[in-house]
């Protein structure tokens, strides 16, 4: 939910930008980052920011790494978001067109079931939880009113299968959702590591605008999962981001 | 004996360094490098365990290799090597800890090798296991081979003093090649000689920087090389030490001197002005070599050296010519694709292959309808020969902003042909375009008030040029329909509060029953009389017409008894009549109440059986008869 802050920040920076003041524009959005507001429109706005920035000829290392950051974030509170798709897709084109087409060579070693948790959509979960709430209620009725055992029974049962599907997944998609920090790599390459720091040698680094899985944060190191076994990267050159909140 | 040690482990890292190995293997990034794969009975070979490490890493330390079998193992020796390169205006700069270790074997069997480890921080990395097998017979003695050989088989066959010794009388050096034969030579001992190919060059032209060392007391290898420095060059390396190399015999001033090239070096100029090649510094380690303020052995260095260079001639420069494209080149392109829509990408691919600096830049056509994007370049030249060669791709994408076809012109490359000594251009022409228009998006209807995150404000790009707009107000539209914050409570709280509010209703009647029993007390009559008309009315509600007959005789005998004191039983039907009107019950309800008993009686004994009208009816007047008022209790 949007609150009157987050209001007043979004219409700051959407002025900059429209203004064409894209430093300013940048400078706020990152203010509002740094104050730990979530909202979907300021990381769209964040990602539009980057994205102009590095079609112009003020482009800094990284920029195109901080649009994919911020469309992925907005898109994770809000994947409906259309133009924040578009967003993403025009700075992975662009990402490829520097990096000649190359893809990352590490895959995210997530689970199917995970995935599909994170994309459902809560509404129809609500909705069956609810009805499941209400048979229990309604079988409750019947056996207290009418003393009708059999009725009550069989409301109960489709009730309480409804009531704890629903619930089920409802917490197992927030758990998934709220367990899952992901990061987007934000500098040209992003070495790979081990435990102590030291670069691996001869293992090609995550380019720009990689999305990677942390794992775990250690000063200044961060674990990445992924199919490569146990990896490091300088967390400096991550961008971690924000998820829902439950 | 100490200095002798000293110098066989010196030596021993230095050799070790650039030894090829007859295995190698890259296990936790500790190199393990062994001479051989089998040996005989007395003889020695050499271990060598490298770890590279970036600046600001850990160092290395306390390496360890642990031998099983029979042998006798010396060392480490631990040597430390640094190499800056400069490539492209960046440094970048390696350092790599080498422990050397020499074994000899001492009888026949295996000799297990490993794991190699150093220590780096507080971590232990280790390298791999080897076995070498232990032939039983004298050492087997190799010729020397002109090219492969491996300084080890000679170095540390039996003592490694009497091997400096003899090494000189077991071999006959080829005479050193005229340039190599100096008139005089500046140190009766030893010292080293720097050459450059060119005295005078260009900026960006290619020269080649060759040090040679000379050594009067027989065989010698370097040790603790300094390398020279090299600020205002560009270097690629092509001889990095002097272990491979051929070596020469050479008279100077009556003395016989070995000869060993150093450095082969190719320079790059970055700028114009007397430029400097600093001195190399090395010690020629060996066992003629007296000790002079070194252990190692005998400390030499090269003379520094003076290059001109110029600036490329103006006369006759092209436009767009950058200082430092010097060699000769050539270019081939790569446009695709050639049929895109508006507003996508082609990507330019520029290889350039030829001798001498290649360039990281070409001039791009510049024009309306497209827009480059940053250039990045892939490929390094590498040295053969003496001469900087090799190919460069560049690659930039290409952003088409109009529709139509678009001939985007020549990609130009100027650049400076020292060996012609003038410039030559590279000049191709790119592939025409193809350009769709973008289907126009729907003109949204003006309205000056729109304040949606869509709108576009004045002055803004057309939507085909930029379709994203920033947002001033939260795209709501967008937003999943909400959840009300009391949803999830209300739906997670109601089926355990009915389970609660269910069991705390049961256990409080079975309690309140179990005291009415422990008391004695039987259940009240009218709450019986309710509860049985309910189940009367229950069991005719499903239609379960084999239950009625008793649910039917326990309602009449609940009801008697709450209103009229009495259950009935044992009473034949006139005896019931009488009781009931002597208690008050009216005179038709007593003849109803007796009439439906026998009617009960007669369908239990296989008379025509209660329908489920005659069930209903005497549940609804047994009910009325429990409620009436005007019947006194």
């Amino acid at each position: 939910m949007t609150t009157s802050r987050t209001l007043e920040w979004l219409e700051r920076s959407g002025e900059l930008l429209r203004a064409g003041k894209i430093e300013e524009g940048i400078t706020v959005l990152e203010g509002a980052a740094d104050r730990g507001l979530v909202d979907p429109d300021l990381s769209f706005n964040r990602g539009l920011s980057y994205l102009k920035r590095a079609e112009s000829p003020q482009a800094n290392p990284g920029d195109l790494g901080q649009a994919v950051a911020g469309f992925s974030e907005s898109l994770a509170l809000r994947p409906s978001d259309a133009d924040a798709t578009r967003g993403l897709e025009r700075a992975q084109i662009l990402l490829r067109q520097q990096n000649k087409v190359e893809e990352t060579t590490l895959t995210l070693d997530d689970s199917l079931l995970r995935e599909v948790l994170r994309q459902m959509s809560p509404l129809p979960l609500t909705t069956v939880a609810g009805l499941g709430a209400l048979l229990i209620v309604a079988a409750w009725a019947v056996r207290v009113g009418a003393r009708d055992t059999g009725r009550a029974l069989a409301l109960a049962l489709i009730g309480l299968t409804l009531w704890l599907g629903g619930a089920g997944l409802y917490g197992a998609r927030a758990y998934a959702i709220a367990s899952t920090h992901d990061a987007i790599v934000i500098s040209a390459r992003a070495e790979l590591r081990d435990e102590s720091g030291r670069p691996m040698r001869g293992v090609p680094g995550l380019p720009e605008g990689t999305r990677v899985r942390l794992e775990d944060t250690r000063g200044r190191l961060s674990r990445i999962g992924g199919d490569r076994g146990e990896l490091w990267v300088d967390a400096a050159e991550l961008r971690r981001l924000a998820h829902e909140r439950h | 004996m100490k200095a002798a040690r000293a110098l066989l482990l010196s030596l021993a890292l230095s050799i070790g360094a650039l030894v090829g190995s007859v295995r190698a293997a890259h296990a936790a990034e500790v190199e393990t490098s062994i001479t051989t794969d089998s040996v005989s009975v007395g003889q020695t070979f050499r271990v060598q365990l490298a770890l590279p490490v970036s600046d600001g890493d850990p160092e290395p330390s306390a390496p360890k290799l642990p031998v099983r079998g029979p042998a006798e193992v010396r060392g480490p020796s631990i040597g430390t090597s640094r190499s800056i390169t400069m490539n492209n205006f960046s440094f970048s700069s390696q350092t790599q800890v080498t422990a050397s270790y020499s074994i000899t074997a001492t009888g026949p069997g295996k000799i297990v090798i490993g794991p190699g480890s150093f220590q780096v921080g507080s971590k232990r990395v280790q390298g791999d296991v080897y076995e070498i097998e232990v032939q039983d017979g004298p050492p087997q003695r190799q010729g020397r081979r002109s090219f492969g050989r491996d300084p080890f088989d000679d170095f540390f066959r039996g003592s490694p003093f009497d091997l400096l010794r003899d090494r000189g009388a077991r071999f006959e050096l080829p005479p050193a090649p005229e340039h190599l034969a100096l008139e005089h030579a500046p140190d009766p001992i030893g010292f080293l000689v720097a050459h450059v190919s060119k005295k005078s060059v260009v900026v960006g032209e290619t020269v080649n920087l060759t040090i040679y060392a000379y050594g009067s007391r027989g065989a010698f290898q370097e040790a603790n090389p300094v390398e020279p420095s090299l600020g205002d060059f560009l270097s690629f390396r092509e001889v990095q030490s002097s272990f491979e190399e051929q070596r020469y015999g050479a008279t100077i001033d009556g003395h016989s001197y070995q000869i060993a090239k150093l450095r082969q070096i190719v320079l790059v100029p970055l700028r114009a002005g007397t430029l400097e090649i600093g001195p190399m510094h090395a010690i020629l380690a060996g066992r003629g070599y007296p000790a002079k303020n070194n252990a190692l052995g005998y400390p030499v260095e090269s003379r520094p050296l003076r290059l001109e260079v110029k600036e490329a001639p103006k006369k006759g420069q092209p436009p767009g010519f950058f200082a430092g494209d010097v060699g000769q080149f050539r270019m081939q392109l790569e446009l695709t694709p050639t049929k895109l829509s508006e507003g996508e990408y082609a990507l330019l691919s520029v290889r350039l292959k030829g001798k001498g600096n290649l360039p990281t830049r070409v001039q791009l056509p510049e024009g309306a309808g497209w827009e480059w994007q940053k250039p990045v370049t892939r490929g390094e030249p590498g040295v053969e020969n003496g001469e900087l060669s090799g190919s460069r791709t560049i690659e930039v994408g290409l952003r088409v902003t109009q529709p139509g076809s678009l001939e985007l012109g020549d990609v130009v490359l100027p650049y400076f042909d020292p060996v012609r000594g003038k410039y030559e251009v590279l000049r191709q022409r790119l592939p025409i375009l193809d350009v769709e228009a973008r289907p126009a998006p729907k003109a949204p209807i003006a309205d000056p008030d729109d304040k949606s995150p869509s709108a576009l404000p004045k002055g803004e790009p057309a939507p085909s040029e930029l379709t994203l707009t920033p947002r001033i107000r939260p795209a709501a539209s967008l937003d999943p329909i909400p959840i009300p914050a009391l949803a999830w409570p209300v739906i997670l709280g109601v089926p355990p509060l009915l389970l609660a509010i269910s069991a705390f209703g049961l256990g409080l009647r079975r309690a309140r029953d179990r005291l009415s029993r422990d008391r004695g007390q039987p259940p009240k009559p009218r709450k019986e009389a309710t509860r049985s008309l309910k189940q009367l009315l229950a069991l005719t509600g499903r239609d379960d017409s084999a239950e009625i007959p008793g649910a039917l005789r326990r309602a009449i005998e609940a009801v008697l008894l709450c209103r009229f004191d009495t259950k009935g039983r044992g009473l034949t039907q006139g005896e019931l009549h009488k009781e009931l009107t002597a208690r008050g019950c009216p005179e038709d309800e007593a003849t109803w109440i007796g009439e439906l008993r026998g009617r009960i009686e007669e369908s239990a004994f296989g008379g025509e059986a209660l329908s489920m009208e005659e069930a209903k009816t005497a549940a609804r007047r047994l009910k009325e008869l429990l409620d009436s008022k005007e019947i006194p209790r």
